[in-house]
């Protein structure tokens, strides 16, 4: 293992900001992994930390020829002030892609991380969505390039979102990745500022699947199931086939649903609350049969907000 | 006449409110039918979608008083909406509280957006204002940086923008080239819709600037006037703005960390190499960096919040200096 200082930048007040790289075997840029871009993005870190752990463990097992990048943290500064946007300005670092290194702070802190993984065959962006909720883990992607189905399809996880990017987007690192033919998908699951321990171990398994899946590690270095080479099929669904259930009503927003749960068409998920009364001002029911992929997870709900996504 | 544009639940004893005040005078309406026009001209003034600008709050406030103390001059509609983000505002927040998003990046109607709710508020407002004859979007740059008075316009609607924006009374206006993130903002929805909607940008957040609120105030009676809003036989003669092109405009980030002190006033002319201001290390009393500028101009973007990290932008230069001596 290698450990590089990839950016450095002072502050008038803070220890310098820094961004730090972890580089395995050597050879071809083959795996560029990239995590702790916002502030709410821990449950990344730590799985990124939990593959840093493995791959200095198992360097030798990496095929001989390839080289992989992590970065478990691009922005220690959010993290550490548990802020999701950047503290100083409030700009959001994964939409400054590509970057701009004579531009403003986060266009130049896009631009040093966009230098250092530009080159990488494949990418991986271990990030999250700014809803206030919870999500099951799913591999995310643009489809700008024909394989991007089969690229995510190799983590193994139970869905592959294929979505639309948005005029924002077109400043994340994935769809930038891809710009420059670097085949990228997003990991995404869970809710900002949280960890679940339970989709930790699904995200660390399906990153060392996608690394046996294309050649980087073999078989036999990964335990158990994630080395499976029987591939797990993955659900791929668009942007269309999600079915988003709005609150009727606001107020204090109780349910037992969690993401990855069967729920039947007609099912109650949910009850929306008058916060003064103890009544009973909604009940929130499922248009279709499927799986919650994302719930709705804090105290109290606006109307009009999206209470659960139902694939 | 106040309305209601948007009225939605929040969880606990509250409502979510847009507001806008119609101005219009029922008088000189009713004649305008009798003589079997369509409709009256209608103008909109709109901000606070920011909810740390403040210097639109009293543009709104100077644009009613003057219609009500004159109200026999108004001739069609004059929609005032001050605070299109209103918890924003409260909360001195740019964004939308509590899911910290820009509300300027949710208007376009055909893509996914992130939560609902937002859509439906600026989905309504949008409504509320298609077929204007003229919107404008009032913003106050941010809490880090001081503008002077420009309108900024994407190139592919001057044709149309440009012959209005002159008559706004500002100092500048800025033509850009089209920019993706800034095609779900409010101005692009509603141009892209028909909707003639010009972007001021003036003073600095959280603060009013008097000045620049009275000098655009007399701009948009200038243009109801022009649009046959207001009445006003000898309308007060406005400004002629400086027009910059992309290419004019040099943008000068820090090189350093530190507090930055301006050694310039905002929006006077500067040689090459003059000296802008000083990056300084409180710790030590260093200075760290002396900003000059890049050439010869006109600063119209100046700092204004003193903490600087490298990269933050600490003034933009007009360098289209009309002519140089060598
Ligand atoms: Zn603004």
């Amino acid at each position: 293992m290698k450990t590089e200082l990839l950016y450095r930048l002072a502050s008038m007040s803070r220890e310098d900001y820094q961004i730090q790289g972890y580089r395995f075997g050597s050879g071809i840029p083959r795996v560029a992994i990239v995590a702790g871009m916002r502030g709410s993005e821990a449950q990344g870190l730590y799985v990124a930390a939990k593959l840093v752990q493995y791959l200095k463990e198992n360097e030798q097992a990496i095929a001989s020829g390839s080289e992989i990048l992590v970065i478990p943290s691009v922005n220690p500064y959010s993290l550490n002030t548990v802020r999701r946007l950047w503290p100083l300005d409030h700009t959001d670092i994964n939409r400054m892609f590509p970057g701009y290194a004579q531009g403003e702070t986060t266009q130049r802190i896009a631009a040093a991380v966009m230098a250092a993984v530009q080159d990488y065959e494949l990418g991986v962006n271990l990030t999250s969505t700014p809803h206030p909720g919870k999500h099951v883990v799913h591999a995310r992607i643009h489809r700008l390039g024909t394989d991007s189905v089969q690229t995510a399809e190799a983590f193994g996880l139970p869905f592959v979102h294929e979505h639309e990017a948005n005029p924002q987007e077109t400043g994340s690192l994935n769809y930038n990745w891809q710009i420059w033919n670097t085949r990228a998908v997003s990991l995404a699951g869970g809710r900002g500022f949280e960890i679940d321990e339970d989709q930790v171990l699904e995200l660390f398994h399906g990153v060392l699947r996608f690394l046996v899946v294309h050649g980087v590690l073999p078989n036999s270095a990964v335990p158990g199931e994630a080395g499976s080479s029987q591939s797990r099929p993955s659900r791929v669904v668009q942007d269309k086939d999600i079915c988003v259930v709005p609150t009727p009503r606001a107020g204090i927003f109780s349910t037992r649903c969690r993401p990855g749960d069967l729920v039947q068409a007609g099912e109650v998920l949910a009850e929306i609350l008058d916060p003064h009364l103890g009544e009973v001002r909604s009940e929130i029911c499922s248009p279709i049969a499927g799986t919650a992929f994302y719930v709705y997870r804090a105290p109290l709900v606006y109307e009009k907000m999206i209470a659960f996504m139902i694939v | 006449m106040i309305e209601d544009i948007v009225d939605l639940e929040l969880p606990v004893a509250e409502r979510l409110v847009i507001r806008r005040n119609r101005l219009q005078n029922p008088s000189q309406s009713s004649a305008i039918k009798s003589e079997g026009i369509k409709r009256p001209p209608r103008i909109a003034v709109v901000t606070g979608v920011h909810g740390d600008e403040l210097e639109g709050q009293y543009v709104c406030a100077l644009i009613a008083q003057k219609i009500q103390a004159e109200f026999g001059r108004l001739r069609g509609i004059v929609d005032i909406y001050p605070a299109v983000n209103p918890l924003g505002i409260d909360a001195i927040e740019r964004s939308i509280p509590y899911l910290e998003l820009d509300m300027n990046r949710y208007f376009a109607g055909e893509q996914e957006r992130n939560d609902s709710y937002i859509a439906h508020l600026t989905d309504l407002v949008t409504e509320s204002l298609v077929g204007a004859d003229l919107v404008i979007d009032i913003h106050a740059s941010n809490i880090y940086l001081r503008e002077i008075p420009q309108i900024r316009m994407d190139r592919n609607t001057a044709e149309r923008l440009l012959p209005l924006a002159r008559m706004m009374n500002v100092d500048f206006i800025w033509i850009h080239e089209a920019i993706t993130v800034l095609k779900s903002t409010l101005a692009h929805t509603l141009n892209a819709r028909n909707t003639p909607t010009l972007v001021v940008e003036m003073g600095v957040g959280m603060r009013i600037t008097p000045v620049f609120c009275h000098d655009l105030v007399q701009g948009i009676f200038r243009v109801m006037t022009h649009l046959g809003i207001w009445d006003d036989p000898e309308p007060p003669p406005v400004k002629t703005p400086i027009e910059c092109n992309e290419g004019e405009v040099s943008y000068i980030n820090s090189p350093a960390a530190g507090l930055f002190l301006p050694d310039v006033e905002h929006w006077i002319g500067v040689e090459q190499g003059e000296l802008l201001g000083r990056i300084v290390q409180p710790l030590t009393g260093e200075v760290v960096s002396e900003i000059r500028s890049p050439g010869a101009g006109t600063v119209f973007t100046l700092r204004e919040y003193p903490v600087v990290m490298e990269g933050s932008l600490l003034a933009r230069v007009f360098t289209a200096a009309p002519e140089r001596t060598p």
